[in-house]
This record gives C-alpha cells, structure tokens and sequence, in this order.
C-alpha cells in the first residue's frame, strides 16, 4: 500500500493507504475526523466539503492520495482553542441549523466564497451554495448566518 | 470502487509512459467525473496516472488572436482568469457556472473535454469557439476532436496538453441546468469569428456535443437571437430521459440558442 | 408565562448543542467506533416481486472475515394474519420490512445481511448468498394495483371479499353531502394526482450494536426515538427491552422517515450472532430505494358553496400508497383536509393501496399536505366561480373554537381564523406582480401530538442545572428546552445544560414526531422545574425556620415572603445547591407524564410565482408563512420550521418525483437525479407567527413543525394559475409538464 503525507489541521499526518480510499474515509476513518459528513455518494450534497490548499473540495470526490503533500483543513481545525472562527460563531449566532448534519459542508463551503468574494450579496451566497444541500432550513438562515459571517471575517 | 495502481506523474512523459506501460491505465485529472465513476463500479482501470504534479499543463496565456489553456488548469481558475475574461468573456462565464464551486476547485478542462460527457459544457465551447485541441503528440480541431458518447479522437495514451481558443467577436453560452445534478439538461455556445457563426449544442444529443446547422443559418452574422428562437428542431437522436423528453430538449435547443445570441449581444 | 415580561420565554438564545454542531464535534449515527467492530451490509432483492424459494447463504458464511450471515429466519417472525400494535406500526408488517420473509415485495427489499471484517469483504459476501427467486408480476402504480387483474401482493388482505392491493379505509362523514350539494349554488369537481416523494434527510440512516456475551444489547444510532428504536429491536429480536440500551446519535434530520428502524434489528442479530460490534451505514442509494418516502396519490374532490361564500357541502376521495406492505398515511388526507373549515356536510373517504414500492413512511403531517392539495385547489377554483377572494372565502369559512371538524373533534380555542386574517392584511398581497407573476393562497392543518414524555430536572452541587429529556433534538428543541427552565427558574438560560436521555437514564419518551417534542416535552420539564422550585423554597424555609408556604421563588432567589418578607436575606439558587446535604440531600426532580392537549395547527401559505414560458420553469420569486404557533418559545427554531417546511412544499410541487424504470426499480435513487431545492432555487422564505396560546399547555405551545409543509402545494399551484390562467390537477409542476402545458394552452387559443 502506498504511503500517503499531507497537513491535516496544521499536523502532519501519515498513513499507508489503499490508493481507492477517498479523502473523507481517510479523515473519517483513520483520522478520525468525523466532522466530516458524508450524505450523498455522488458529489451533491456537500456534507463532506473540506479545504484542500485553502480551496473548498468535497472530500467524497477526491482520493486520499490525491491529497499527498497537501494542507487539508476540516471543520474541526477552523476554531482557534475555544474561539471559533467567524464564520462557525455567524451559524451559531444566528441559528443558521436545525439538525447540524449539514453545517460542517457549509462552513468550510461559505469560507471558501468569503476568500474569493470578501463582500458576497444574498445571491452570490446562493449561488455559491450550489453544491450544499440542506433539507431542514430551507436555507433562510444559512444564507444570513453567512451574510453576518462574511462580514465578521472581514471584521 | 475496485482497486487500483495510483501513480503521481512529474512530467508529460513520465505521464505517458506510466499509463502506457499498464495494463488499462486512465489519466486522472481533477477526478470531478472519473471518481465518482469508480464508486459506482461503471470503470476498472488497473492504474491511474495523477497528472497534477505536472506543472507545465497549468496556465492561461494569450498570443496574436488566440487564448491557450493548459489542459490542468481548473474550471475556477478559467473562470478567474484575467487574460480570459478580458479576451473571452464567454468561455470564463461557462467555466464559473459549471457544477457547483467545489467541482469548479478541482475540475479541469483536459479532464472534462477527454471525457465528453454528453451534458458537459466545455465541448460546447470548444466546437463553438473553433478550437484546437493540442495534445502530446498532435492539433485536432476541436471539430474532429468529439466523436460520439464519451467518445474523443484520443488515442491510448495520447494526453491533452492544451486547448487554444481563437478571439471570437463575440460570443455566449446558455444552459438549462439538471435541477439535481446542476449538468447541462441543454446547453448552447454561439460564437461568431471572423465571419463564421457557430452554434455548438451539448446535453441535448445521445451523441454528445453538436452543431445546429438550423441555428447557424438562423442566426446569421448578426446573432439573430429571435431567428434563432423560431427554429424548429427535430427532437429525432435527441436524449430521451426521466430529466426531459427528446422533444423538450428539442425546444430547449432553439430557446437556449436565443438566450445565448442575446447575452452575447 | 405568556406576557412580554418574559425573560427567556420567546428569546432568541443560542442552542446549547450550537457549539458542537458548528465545530464537527456532534456525533451522528454514522461516527461511533468501537474496538473490534466489524461492518455489516444488507443483501437486497433485484426483483419488484418474487417469492423466495431459498437462500443459501454457505458460500458467503466460509469466505474469511465474515462473522455472520442472517436471514428472515433469525428475525421474530409475526403472522401476518394477526396485527401486533406497537405505537402507529404493526409489527407483522416491520418483521417484513426490516428483512424480507416470503416474498421480496420491492426492488432493495433487504432478503439477507452479512457482516464481516471490512466492508469489502462483506460486499462480497453479499455477491457469495444465493437466492432462489421465483419471479413475480409486480405492479407500482395505484390505477394498476387496484385494477381486478392486477398482480397481488398479498393473498391474505381481502377487500369486498376477495384478495386485493387495497389493505384498508377510512372514512370521515359529517351531515349529508348530498343535502349539502343541493344548496349549492356552484359545484365543483376535480382530480388530482401527486407523486411518492422523499424526506431527504441528508443522514442516511447509520447504527452501531454491540451485543455482549451475556446478551444486552447497546445500540447507537441515529432515529427519531431512541425508546422506539428499543421497543421495534425487541421486538424483532427477543431481546427483552430491560437488555437494550439505546443510544440516541445526533440525527441529521429525519422529518418523519426516521421513526422506524431499517438497520438496528439487523445488526442487532449480526452482533450478536457474530459476538462483536456491528456497524452498518447505510448509501444514499440504498436510503433511497428502501427508506420510505410519502405516499404518491390519487384523489378527487367535490365542493359546492353558495354564492354568498358558504361552502355546503365537500366530499374527498383519496387513494395512497402504501408501499409494500399496508400503512400509508389515509388518515392524514382524510382526516386534514377538510379540518380548516366549518362546513356542514362533509365526506372523506381514503384507500390504503399497497404496490411493488418500499414501504412509505411518516414524512411531515403524514397525508395532510394530499388531503390538502386537493382542497385547496378546489377551494380557489370555487372562490373565482363565484367572484371572491380565495381568502375571503377561507375566512368565512374558517373553523373557529366550538366549530365540529369532519374528523371529530370539537375546537378548542384555534387561530386558523387569525392566519387568514394576518394574510389579508399583510403587505405580501400588495406588492404588484409583473407579467407571467402570479400569487396563490392556500391553508392547511395538521393534528399535533401530545402523549408520554419524561424528563429529569438536577441542580448541580455548584447550583447550575441540567435538564435530561428523552426526544432526539432535531430542530433546535434542546434550545425551547433550556428557555422554559430558565424562566421557570428565573436564571440565565446559559446555566441549563439540556441533555438527551438514552433509554436506560430517562423514562419512557414517545417519539420526536407528531409535533409533538416542545409540547409534550415541555410540560414534562415545566412539571419537574416546579417539583424542583418546590423543594427549594422548601429547604430555604428549613434554613430560616419559616413555613415553605411563606417562601417565593423569584429571579433565581428564594425569598421570605408574607409576614416574613424581609426577615432573611434571599437565598440563591447556588447557596441553596451548596447547602442541600443539611436541607435534604440532592436537589433535583422527574416527571412522566402521558400528556393531552396537544391541539391542532393551522397556517396560511401565500406564494408569488413567475414562470418563465420559454422553458417552463416556476420560480418561486416571495413566500410568506401565517401560522398559529401557540407560543414561540424559541421564535429562530419555530421560524425555521414554517422556512423548512416550505422548501420541502416548494420541492415537492415543482420538482421532486419517485420515478420508475419498466423493471420496477426507482430510476433516481440519489442526489444525481431527485431533485430537491438547493439554496438557488429559493428566495427567503418570509414567516409570520400567529400567537393565540394553547390554553391546555404551561407556556401556551403548540405543535408547529409538520403544519408548514400542508399549504404549499396548492399554493405554488394557485399562484401558476394566476400567472398563467392555467390550471394544473397533477404534481410535480416541473418544467417539462409546465412547457407542454403552455404549448396546449397556445394550441387551443
């Protein structure tokens, strides 16, 4: 099996893999980082977004190999001790989720446009969120927590 | 997923060596279409050749009238892309509406042209746009480059370097998103350069990407989008599934051509 | 409790599980390991229909690594002659859910289940079990399932006589239709069509069971009631209940379809027959094809009204299918759909039809949102015969307290008037609309829930609180929770702790369904805070010397009161905590209650529409939501689910279908291809609450989460009539039906 090494939440990590083992069970099942949701299967629903060099990517899409020599970040890494991170404080604030299944995808997901679109509108958070689904909120609150979120990153 | 080899490539050469010396070996690209091929069991490749580590495949530039785009580089990256939003607007606007923005992260155009689905957006652009399809070894017109369903005039182990885009005058894409999976139900480019207007159509045809010939002429020079609106298709070849009938594509093609030739005003 | 004085009551607090949630930290079903734990995966039938002659499952049982292979044989079998009553299932029909017995009755009926050291080679030990079919003519239409020729499911349900697809009726009548039609002075009658939809949960269902040597079972897993997870597990395994523990996982949402078990009974057997712990996760694929999603329907309504608006007389006739095996949702069409108005002759009449599908299950006011589309669009339809407003009409209409419904009972107090009056009166239905805008109005109403629920209420030695209850949170309830403690207590809401109990450390709770969880729930906790309160004013009495009656609780603070007020200082919540060993020892208190009252809900939905005629797309452009909630304990949590619930309307009208392929199978069995909302396609969902108190709960609650998903269907479809003069009978309303529509529209002009 080869070995794969990359920087998960600023560690370095290492670990023999089977080259078919995707990104998300390497996280969730070596690492043990189950922050990472998976719901879908086939690249829709965004459970499982995570950031691969600073660029959101669902981790169900992507082989762990893929990864090598990278720097992931999953939804555990983004708070900093007990401060979350703007974006994660915008959701709790502003109750941006019922059942939660979904935020982990969301947060990494809505970080990412905040990087590439630091003053994003209602619709560049919906279109951005394309690739999110959420079933419980019908993404009222998701779009203003990230709208609150947004604008504390830039804070 | 079966199991497989996986190799990182460091080099064109490297690359085509190592898929070539396998006993079913497939490039793997930004994996946005073969990954989840895999997990669904649909391919069973011995190896996969990573080509991410080859830097050389990455870039935009533009030269004279053309824009060339290095087969690795990613939808998000075209679709940021200074020299093709100048140059191109309608090629970065095609790149920044495909899939969802994490497909967008990781996608690439040489991934997505050698793979031609038939409801994928780039194949428009190429047959629109008249491009070319550079690869290891040879220049195909992006015209004899599309041969049927998931079908190219790749050879084994040929490997897409770069796609050039000529200028085009002007130029728009329009589709009608899969409302689940967000592919291209129908998409339509409309170019007109240096005199000849196309109308490349993808998502529509079991076949994959095509011209309209109908639309073409209905467009004319001036991109007539309510000519372009009138034009009955023929739904005879078109995709018939649980999404839409052959016939609402058919209709899709005209209105799509329309909306198209309007954006590109 | 229902004034603005409130402190905590109505406030919009941060939810205690925020934190977790929002740093990956929650569990859910599918993130418990255990050392030792092996995979277990469901063989699933390839056939709509087929009687299984034998399964030899030898092969699989010798390749290396697995640890068990099960069949129906090793589940508790239950005649299907005799029905065993657990909660609304009958267990003789789970039995064969869970695992195929005689028959395999769908396409991914589970007929065996493995599990083995990796989930590969429990992959393929499924390919290594052989399976004698036998198959079968299937049938998955409800038009083809009640023809006189049509493949039978199941010899044993008779109808009229004779085996039939139709398991079972129901049937509401109050006065005389007939009667009412002749006073009629318009008539109207229309069919209707809607598809199976899902729940779509984005967490496929996911448990982990260990079984230990001695045979106590523990099961993680992710439901919408860890006590129903215990009782169905016991039952199909006998195990008695007092040797399970149910774990309740976080659960990433559930809207109904988690409130049985598919996974738990399975690895329950495998554990134990294996001896060590069994996890299963289920795909995507598989939640799809064989979790239940809602009945697809068939109806047709009659109204007639007079011209001053009254309406006579009504008569519905519902078809819904069941699924497989019998249960579909016929008492929430009949018994909803009629139940926002008082109308004095009413007859409603439901098939319960099973079919080659997978068995449906509860989805959000199970039927209600069927019962209600038909109504609803007939209600417009009858409103323009006779020239009026579709919600003057409704208000005349409206049932009111005293008002007997169709299904029963008589109202209580209700606000169904005021959602209609709040519609009126909104701005929403001023702003002008454009062309090809339309705007539709439609009304619903759900039953709500009460029944059992526990809670335990402990103050901690250092004079904080955690409040242990039984419910799943799916929506925030935790947050509802720690808001009525907090006021009861008259303490910072931050001080609560709220907990899910598992079944072995709080008592019996019904399930996270119904609507039920902040009503039932609530008057558990009420219940057990004032036992606590009690005891405090108790023990401060004790320090002072004073009668308990001359103490008050106030603020966080037992004072004197009475001729003592003023004698002591007041004592706090936390000097109290820190001297309970001299009052009496640990402060704390439980309640069980089977509680009632729980009271209906109703809302009224208004919806803008613009349709784009070139291609047939609605776009729902402005929704706004008027609902009776009762008493908003936590307004975030009860806007988000008048929010949720009209997205899954809004899916459900214009786009979300169970479509079949000509083998029987479902022919979009993901995310790929069942198209729900994503965040693009919706505007913000506006929401008006509607305060009229439940007089029979503490803090004036009423059920608020499934009434939200009745009204949209009809209003989406009201408003594309008004936009485009186009009446549509079936659902979804998606582009393709809409565009054809359009054409024949332009054909006939």
């Amino acid at each position: 099996m080869p070995t794969v090494s990359m920087t998960v939440n600023g560690e370095s990590v290492s670990s023999e893999v089977e080259p078919r083992t995707l990104l998300v069970q390497y996280l969730r099942e070596n690492l043990g980082l189950t922050g990472t949701h998976v719901g879908c299967d086939t690249s829709q629903c965004g459970a499982c977004v995570v950031h691969v060099n600073g660029k959101s990517a669902k981790s169900c899409t992507m082989l762990a190999v893929q990864a090598e020599g990278s720097e992931v970040s999953t939804i555990e890494g983004l708070a900093d001790g007990d401060t979350l991170h703007p974006m994660q404080e915008a959701f709790r604030e502003n109750h941006g989720l019922q059942c939660g299944f979904c935020t982990p995808g969301m947060v990494m997901s809505a970080i990412d446009l905040v990087q590439t679109n630091s003053d994003p509108s209602e619709h560049d958070v919906r279109e951005w969120l394309e690739g999110n689904l959420c079933r419980c909120t019908g993404y009222h609150n998701i779009v203003k927590s990230i709208l609150a979120g947004a604008k504390a990153m830039q804070g | 997923m079966y199991d497989f080899k996986y190799q990182l490539a460091n080099s064109q050469d490297d690359a085509v060596s190592a898929q070539s010396s396998a006993e079913d070996g497939s490039f793997l690209a930004g994996g946005m279409t073969l990954i989840p091929t895999l997990k669904q069991r649909l391919a069973q490749p011995s190896d996969l050749v990573d080509l991410s580590g080859i830097s050389d495949l990455i870039g935009v530039s533009a030269e004279g009238d053309s824009v060339t785009i290095g087969s690795m580089t990613t939808h998000a990256e075209v679709a940021s892309s200074e020299i093709v939003s100048s140059k191109i607007p309608a090629l970065a606007a095609l790149a920044g509406n495909i899939g969802d923005p994490q497909v967008r992260n990781r996608g690439t155009i040489g991934g997505s042209i050698a793979n031609n689905d038939p409801a994928a957006d780039y194949p428009a652009a190429c047959v629109a746009l008249n491009a070319t399809i550079i690869t290891n070894n040879r220049k195909i017109p992006a015209d004899n480059f599309f041969t049927g369903l998931f079908e190219t005039a790749l050879e084994d182990g040929e490997l897409i370097t770069a796609v050039t885009f000529p200028i085009p005058d002007k130029a728009a894409y329009a589709k009608f998103p899969n409302p689940a999976s967000r592919y291209a139900i129908v998409g339509v480019m409309v170019a007109h350069t240096g005199g000849e207007t196309r109308a490349a159509v993808t998502g529509a045809s079991d076949s994959g990407v095509f011209r309209s010939s109908e639309i073409e002429n209905a467009l004319g020079d001036n991109l007539d989008s309510s000519a372009a609106k009138a034009v009955s298709i023929s739904a005879d070849g078109l995709n018939n599934d649980i999404h839409a009938s052959s016939e609402y594509r058919a209709h899709l093609v005209s209105i799509m051509a329309s909306r198209a030739a309007t954006a590109a005003g | 409790m229902n004034d603005a004085n409130n402190k905590w009551i109505g406030k919009r607090t941060i939810r205690p599980d925020g934190a977790d949630k929002v740093t990956g930290q929650a569990t859910f079903g599918a993130d418990t390991t255990m050392p030792g734990m092996i995979w277990g995966k469901v063989l699933r039938s390839p056939h709509a229909h087929a009687n299984i002659r034998s399964i030899d499952t030898s092969k699989a049982e010798s390749l290396p690594g697995v640890k068990a292979v099960i069949t129906s044989a090793d589940v508790t079998n239950y005649s299907p002659e005799k029905s065993v009553i657990l909660g609304i299932q009958d267990m003789r029909w789970m039995t064969r859910n869970v695992m195929a017995r005689e028959k395999a009755l769908f396409h991914g009926h589970p007929v065996a289940a493995v599990a083995a050291t990796s989930q590969k080679i429990a992959d393929q030990a499924c390919k290594l079990i052989e399976v004698d079919y036998e198959v079968l003519p299937w049938v998955v239409e409800i038009d083809d399932a009640i023809k006189s020729d049509a493949p039978i499911l199941h010899e044993f349900i008779e109808f009229e006589g004779k085996p039939s697809n139709i398991a079972g009726t129901l049937e509401h009548k109050k006065g005389d239709v007939q009667t009412g039609f002749e006073e009629a002075d318009v008539i109207v009658e229309r069919s209707f069509t809607t598809r199976p939809v899902h729940q779509g949960y984005i967490e496929p269902h996911a448990c982990l069971v260990s079984v230990s040597a001695d045979g106590r079972a523990t099961i993680w897993s992710s439901s919408q009631g860890q006590f129903m997870v215990r009782a169905m597990t016991s039952m199909l395994t006998d195990i008695p209940q007092s040797s399970i523990r149910a774990i309740p996982a976080e659960i990433g949402g559930g809207f109904g379809g988690k409130t049985i078990v598919y996974l738990e009974p399975l690895a329950t057997i495998l554990s134990k027959k294996s001896g060590r712990p069994v996890k299963m996760v289920m795909s995507r694929e598989e939640v799809m094809r064989a979790s239940g999603p809602t009945s697809g329907s068939k109806s047709t309504v009659k109204m007639g009204i007079k011209k001053d608006g009254s309406i006579v007389a009504a008569q519905g006739t519902y078809y819904l299918q069941a699924g497989a095996l019998p249960g579909s949702p016929i008492r929430g069409a009949v018994g909803c759909a009629f139940a926002p108005y008082d109308i004095p002759n009413v007859h409603a009449l439901g098939y319960d039809v099973v079919s080659n599908r997978s068995k449906v299950a509860a989805y959000r006011a199970p039927g209600a949102p069927i019962g209600a589309f038909a109504v609803e669009c007939v209600i417009d339809e009858i409103s323009e015969a006779i020239g009026m407003d579709p919600l003057e009409v409704r208000l005349k209409n409206a049932a009111k307290e005293g008002t007997q419904a169709a299904h029963g009972p008589v109202y209580p107090r209700i606000g169904y008037y005021e959602t209609v009056e709040a519609a009126l009166s909104h701005p929403h239905r001023e702003i002008p609309l454009g062309k090809f805008q339309g705007r539709g109005v439609a009304s619903g109403f759900w039953f709500n829930a009460g029944g059992e629920s526990s809670s335990q209420v402990n103050i901690t030695e250092d004079g904080n609180v955690v409040v242990t209850t039984g419910h799943p949170d799916i929506g925030g309830s935790r947050a509802s929770i720690a808001n009525i403690t907090a006021e009861l207590l008259g303490i910072d809401y931050k001080r609560v702790s709220v907990l899910i109990g598992d079944t072995a450390t709080i008592g019996y709770s019904n399930l996270t369904g119904g609507s039920r969880v902040l009503f039932a729930s609530g008057m558990a906790v009420t219940d057990s805070t004032e036992k606590v309160i009690v005891s405090l004013k108790e023990r401060a009495a004790k320090i002072w010397d004073i009668d308990p009656e001359a103490v008050d609780w106030e603020d966080g603070y037992a004072r004197p009161a009475g001729a003592n007020a003023g004698m002591f200082d007041p004592l706090s919540l936390e000097e109290l905590a820190e001297r309970a060993t001299e009052t009496g020892g640990p402060i704390g208190a439980g309640s069980q209650l089977n509680t009632a009252g729980a009271e209906g809900g109703f809302a009224t939905h208004m919806c803008d529409v613009e349709v784009d005629i070139d291609l047939g797309i609605v776009r729902i452009i402005r929704y706004t939501s008027f609902q009776d909630v009762g008493r908003a304990v936590h307004p975030s949590y009860v806007e988000g689910q008048l929010q949720g619930g009209a997205a899954q309307g809004i899916g459900w009208a214009l786009n979300e279908e169970y479509i079949y392929d000509s083998e029987g199978r479902v022919d979009n069995p993901g995310f790929l291809d069942y198209r729900m909302p994503v965040c693009s396609d919706l505007p913000m969902l506006d929401t008006v609450m509607i305060e009229v108190p439940n007089p029979k709960h503490p803090q004036g609650v009423r059920g608020v989460g499934e009434v939200p998903l009745v009204p949209p269907l009809a209003a989406i479809r009201n408003a594309i009539y008004d936009a485009l003069g186009i009446r549509f009978y079936g659902l979804p309303m998606s582009p393709p039906v809409v565009l054809e529509a359009l054409e024949q529209g332009e054909a006939a002009e």
